[in-house]
């Protein structure tokens, strides 16, 4: 199923457990990733999230299906997040693998530092830089999200950029 | 900060390998199919809610049957296994309030613990079984007792547990390591 096909089917009425799976299951798959920096644990974060879709069958307005799912697996993200024991195993350790396409490997240094950098910064500032430009939410689609006044948001993605310019830099003069 | 603007485009660069495939969905689908739905409709159904109906009245007589107090009204050596008690504290914890006997209105005259000693203390005991009463708290019910303990009243009445320090077992089970220093204290006196 392909995305132009499932987004025609729109018109058709709601979208089927199929077609968000197809639609927006990996990014929440990714997003889980940059937050955890877990491979495994971003993948009980997905499943938690579409079973919970499965099971809850929330009437989700049209065309916020992502928000939906991307909230739930934020929220589920920060409840592992505080939990002792991935602050010892993650936090400890702090990584980001990669995984890229085959023709990829080697020429890919600066993004993956850039992606590295995202994936270590603070939660509050994560998540507002991966709705933001990874998933490409608005200010105010992100506060309704995240339910935070748009001031919060746009002065954390701008401390973020800071931070990231900062780490960035650091990399560079290495 | 130009780079961020094509995080989408990074990010699917760097993790490529990482998409949500069909085992994946498959797996969804294997727990969503074990888990129950929370909106289903319920329609009206006349067999299955006689069904419910019956059931519901059979939980509500064992329910009620569970809540009587184990200990007998009739005088005399009677032995009581003590269930437990299916009644709740404020926390929701369950106690053994309903199976313990009232300190207030009810002498104990023994507590015996066998391998470990009694005390006939009817001060102590009564104590002691405020200890419990107060201080007990459910726990996990999986552990293997080594012992009784009985509470005996002075109408002859014997309530026995189950235990295994820090434990007491009737059909639940019951974590108070107050009340067993309570009871190593008065054996050393």
């Amino acid at each position: 199923m392909s995305r132009q096909s499932v987004e025609a089917d729109r018109s058709s009425g709601k979208l089927s457990f199929d077609q968000l799976y197809e639609l927006y299951a990996t990014d929440v798959l990714r997003v889980s990733y940059y937050y955890l920096g877990s491979r495994e644990m971003a993948e009980d974060v997905t499943q938690d999230v579409f079973v919970k879709l499965l099971s809850n069958r929330p009437e989700l307005e049209e065309g916020k299906e992502k928000a939906w799912l991307l909230k739930v697996a934020l929220n589920r993200c920060r409840d592992l997040w505080r939990s002792s024991w991935i602050r010892k195993v993650i936090l400890g350790h702090p990584g980001f693998e990669c995984f890229p396409a085959p023709d990829e490997i080697g020429k890919m240094a600066d993004q993956y530092a850039l992606a590295e950098a995202v994936s270590h910064l603070k939660p509050e500032f994560k998540e507002v830089v991966l709705l933001f430009y990874y998933q490409g939410f608005s200010v105010t689609e992100i506060a309704e999200l995240l339910q935070i006044a748009e001031g919060t948001v746009s002065s954390r993605l701008s401390r973020a950029r800071e931070k990231l310019q900062s780490e960035l830099k650091g990399d560079e003069e290495q | 900060m130009n780079k961020l603007d094509d995080l989408r485009t990074i990010t699917d660069r760097v993790l490529y390998g990482l998409t949500a495939d069909e085992t994946l969905k498959n797996k969804i689908l294997r727990n969503a199919a074990q888990t129950p739905e929370k909106h289903k409709k319920i329609s009206f159904q006349p067999v299955p809610l006689f069904g419910m109906v019956l059931v519901a009245l059979i939980i509500t007589v064992l329910a009620v049957n569970r809540l009587q107090p184990v200990r007998p009204s009739t005088p005399g050596e009677i032995t009581v296994f003590a269930a437990g008690s299916e009644e709740k504290d404020e926390s929701g914890n369950n106690d053994l309030v309903s199976v313990l006997p009232e300190t207030s209105s009810d002498a104990i005259s023994k507590i015996e613990i066998p391998g470990l000693g009694m005390t006939d203390d009817p001060n102590l005991c009564a104590r002691l079984v405020d200890v419990l009463r107060e201080k007990a708290e459910t726990a996990d019910s999986s552990v293997d007792a080594d012992t009784d303990l009985n509470i005996i009243t002075d109408d002859g009445t014997v309530i026995r547990f189950s235990v295994k320090e820090p434990f007491v077992i009737g059909d639940k089970c019951w974590s108070c390591p107050e009340f067993f220093e309570l009871f190593r204290q008065s054996l050393v006196k």
